[in-house]
């Protein structure tokens, strides 16, 4: 059973999700395609690690350090577990996967549960 | 949180609306829908106790980003944007850049691009502004 989506986050979580987003923000980390949240201190992220259109520079894998280096320093956090569908970690480090597939939804196959919302128009 | 926080949705697609309206109220989530921009802006100024804005962003005489801008020169609630166009994100557009930097800046902005699954939607939604009670 997964533990985030079982457990309260705490107003103290709910700021930690808000310093999360401000680092996120700030490497210009395209949010619509990650879901984090914080239980007692305990994060988790998921989803694809991507900078939003337009912005020249790529992440790199050491920029990729750098971010969750930062929210690792966080006040409050005890832990970080970060499963991401684009980048792995290796030998210490972070690494893009090899086959991204360009074509995949947006939102990751294992974030599937419970229906989908149907029938909606552009916008 | 307290129990039936008010959500203020803004989207010109019904469908969209009355999904989020099904959904959200299914987890006691109290929900305000308005096709109308300027309708749900007023409405967002009318209602001092509301936790949180989801907005579209394509709709028809203001956007997304507007109707943002425009909310936060008068309250200062998290905000959830809505769209199917990730495209809409882009640091090619000076608006969004500057919104990015003056505005996402302070943490309480998400993004969530359709189609969603549910319980996505309510991890984004909790993250901002937690769980409803039991």
């Amino acid at each position: 059973m997964d533990l985030w989506k079982t457990e309260r986050m705490s107003q103290a979580d709910l700021e930690l999700n808000r310093e999360i987003r401000k680092i996120l923000i700030r490497h210009w980390i395209d949010l619509g395609r990650l879901s984090f949240r914080s239980v007692n201190g305990r994060v988790w992220i998921r989803g694809e690690l991507h900078r939003i259109a337009g912005v020249q520079e790529e992440l790199t894998p050491s920029l990729v350090d750098t971010i969750f280096s930062e929210m690792r320093r966080l006040r409050g956090i005890v832990s970080m577990n970060i499963e991401l569908n684009n980048w792995i970690q290796s030998q210490g480090g972070w690494k893009p996967m090899e086959s991204e597939d360009k074509t995949a939804p947006l939102i990751s196959p294992d974030q599937t549960q419970g229906p989908r919302v149907h029938d909606i128009g552009p916008g | 949180m307290k129990k039936g926080m008010k959500i203020i949705s803004i989207d010109d697609e019904p469908s969209v609306l009355k999904c989020l309206e099904q959904v959200l109220r299914s987890h006691g989530y109290e929900l305000l829908v308005f096709s109308d921009a300027e309708k749900g802006l007023q409405a967002l100024r009318e209602h001092d106790d509301v936790g949180l804005a989801l907005l579209d962003i394509r709709m028809p005489k203001k956007n997304g980003f507007e109707i943002y801008k425009e909310l936060r020169t008068f309250k200062n609630i998290p905000v959830l944007f809505v769209t199917a166009y990730p495209a809409s994100f882009t640091a090619r557009s000076d608006d969004l850049v500057q919104i990015w930097k003056r505005e996402f800046a302070d943490g309480t902005t998400d993004i969530i691009y359709k189609p969603f699954d549910v319980s996505t939607l309510f991890e984004k939604v909790e993250a901002l502004v937690g769980p409803m009670e039991d």
